[in-house]
């Protein structure tokens, strides 16, 4: 069952591919790897949208999946039949040569895949439907699709803890098992894999462009050697993949100011919209990216903001549509009277910060804190000569998207304590990888330090 | 100096690999299968399956009744057990209290029939009730 869970999510991840090809068309060896480690989650984020529209027009979701899936396979097999020539020829032109740093690169990053994949399966095996919030948020609402058909609404009749929570991993849990057709656990456990897998992937891809491929491999070790990360991928909630979609917006903007291809802004707008459809913390992380957008627009290229708003149309639109429309209000801020006084009482703020500053020293959940080990690695290695453009913006979206969090706790409606503790972990998770994004291009890559004098500048392929 | 600077990606790696590497080993060392085959919520389908039978598929709202509803009951609201067979039996929307036509009970195995079946009665008065087991319950409230 978990092969054919995974080969339910084939067609959609063809439908990604194509479609982050179509938008994006550069047929660099790197930049297909991005596109590669895009096309996963690009294709269920675009899949669950439609799919939830379809559904709300009262269509049944099983043809909607049929349909889908007959459509990709025929489009695949007519690009595929058209341009077989050319891809011969790029199969033909990709050259892997192996020196031995790179070996020892590759074997380094072989032991953390090991250990990634390790991780998320013996925690997946043991929560075979995740953790507490998959099955009381989450999952739950993807059997109300499946199980209910037309009735699926009644999921807004349940009593619980986020009604108003979008449905990307709903619509995606739903259509794996329309098309196996049996609901399985292992639908949504091959997904939350797939997202995890893409998380750390999109990270070396994006390293991997805009710099080296050995500070890639080192980066992306970094990350999948924190338990942290698959424990959140395996949990099946919503906070790894909003994770993945928040890595893509920044990490695209990084590439856009590195590439100026005039159409990756659309992929920008459309991950970022992604990100909006899986959590409300997305709607806050799509309001400070667009403000990225215009200061990018009104300083380098006018069209870059147009396109960007170009691809979040869509999900912006279904998620306009379904807050005002389907979802009840957010427990966060509906019926709030005494928000004013939390906000006048300084020992909150002197709480969150203890409490999120001593879970920030234990971000990683290793038995060593990450924070130390990287304190220490960037003030013995330094700043590198030639930092990736844009990283200020980057680290100005996430310092942003921090402060809405912590803002959020100080007007929480719930104890604080327990509101902390129960989400900081992943609160943090949502930025981390982005964090290591930025660290990475801002310091000293490998091949620097090997041979600082020459010094390496990091420039466009085009 | 520059040499022992160029080692440092190395260690780096190695170092995340040690830490990510013990992790590993323990949570497999934590590992027992009987944990796997007696996972609580794949447990709790199994019994939702039953409860799921023996409402009609044409029920989409049902109430939910627990040992915390039961008049001078000591427990309290089961949160965890209460989403548990939320989760079971969708696409049924379940609301605490009396209310709805057909009503779950989870009342445990340490609640008999005997013990609730005077407040069931003063509550609905016409009604069927299937014991399912495991302290479950599907209650038919048939009104006149």
């Amino acid at each position: 069952m978990l092969l054919l869970a995974f080969l339910a999510l084939i067609p959609r991840f063809i439908l990604g591919f194509l479609l982050v090809q179509w938008i994006w068309k550069s047929s660099d060896v790197k930049d297909l790897i991005v596109k590669i480690f895009l096309a996963g989650p690009v294709g269920v984020g675009v899949s669950s949208l439609l799919s939830f529209l379809w559904i709300w027009a009262k269509l049944d979701l099983r043809v909607y999946a049929l349909v889908e899936t007959v459509v990709v396979l025929l489009l695949l097999a007519y690009i595929i039949w058209k341009q077989r020539f050319s891809i011969a020829e790029f199969f033909k032109s990709v050259r892997f040569s192996l020196t031995k740093a790179n070996t020892i690169w590759i074997i380094l990053f072989g032991v953390a895949l090991l250990i990634f994949i390790g991780e998320f399966w013996i925690n997946a095996v043991q929560n075979p439907h995740g953790r507490w919030d998959a099955w009381s948020n989450w999952n739950v609402v993807a059997r109300f699709v499946y199980r209910g058909g037309q009735h699926w609404t009644g999921t807004f009749l349940r009593i619980y803890d986020h009604p108003d929570y979008p449905f990307l991993l709903t619509m995606a849990n739903a259509t794996t098992w329309e098309l196996l057709p049996k609901e399985t656990d292992r639908g949504p456990m091959v997904l939350a894999f797939v997202f995890t897998i893409c998380v750390a992937g999109l990270l070396f891809s994006f390293i991997n462009t805009l710099r080296d491929s050995e500070t890639a491999a080192l980066a992306t070790i970094v990350l999948m050697t924190q338990p942290m990360v698959a424990y959140n991928g395996m949990t099946q909630f919503a906070d790894l993949p909003e994770a993945y979609y928040f890595l893509a917006s920044v990490g695209l903007i990084l590439i856009y100011l590195f590439k100026r291809e005039r159409t990756i802004p659309i992929l920008a707008g459309l991950v970022t919209g992604l990100g909006m459809w899986t959590k409300n913390e997305g709607l806050t992380f799509a309001a400070i990216n667009a403000a990225a957008w215009i200061i990018i627009a009104w300083t380098k290229e006018r069209s870059a903001f147009k396109n960007f708003l170009i691809g979040i149309a869509l999900p912006l639109a279904v998620v306009f549509l379904f807050k005002v429309f389907l979802a009840p209000g957010n427990d966060l801020v509906t019926n709030r009277q005494n928000i004013l006084k939390l906000i006048e009482d300084i020992s909150r703020y002197e709480y969150i910060i203890q409490k999120t500053s001593i879970e920030l020293w234990n971000v990683g959940q290793g038995p060593i804190s990450i924070i130390a080990i990287l304190v220490l690695y960037t003030l013995l290695t330094g700043k590198t000569k030639s930092p990736a453009e844009g990283l200020s913006y980057a680290l100005l979206i996430v310092l942003i998207q921090l402060l809405i969090y912590f803002s959020v706790y100080v007007i929480t409606p719930y104890d604080l304590d327990w509101h902390i503790r129960t989400s900081i972990n992943r609160l943090y998770m949502h930025v981390f990888p982005i964090v290591i994004l930025i660290l990475f291009l801002w310091l000293k890559s490998p091949s620097e330090l090997i041979a600082p004098s020459s010094e390496k500048q990091y420039a466009p392929h085009n | 100096m520059t040499k022992v600077k160029s080692l440092l990606p190395y260690l780096l790696a190695i170092l995340c690999l040690a830490a990510g590497g013990y992790h590993l080993f323990e949570t497999l060392s934590t590992f027992k299968l009987s944990d796997v085959t007696n996972e609580m919520v794949s447990t709790w389908e199994v019994h939702m399956k039953v409860v799921q039978a023996a409402i009609p598929s044409n029920v989409f709202v049902a109430s939910y009744l627990e040992n915390a509803d039961i008049p001078n009951s000591n427990s309290k609201y089961d949160e965890a057990e209460f989403f548990l067979v939320q989760y079971g039996v969708a696409p049924v929307a379940l609301k605490r209290g009396f209310g709805e036509e057909w009503i779950i009970g989870n009342f445990g195995n340490t609640v008999s029939l005997k013990t609730i079946k005077p407040w069931l009665d003063q509550k609905l008065g016409k009604y069927t009730i299937q014991d399912l087991g495991f302290g479950l319950y599907v209650i038919h409230d048939i009104k006149d």
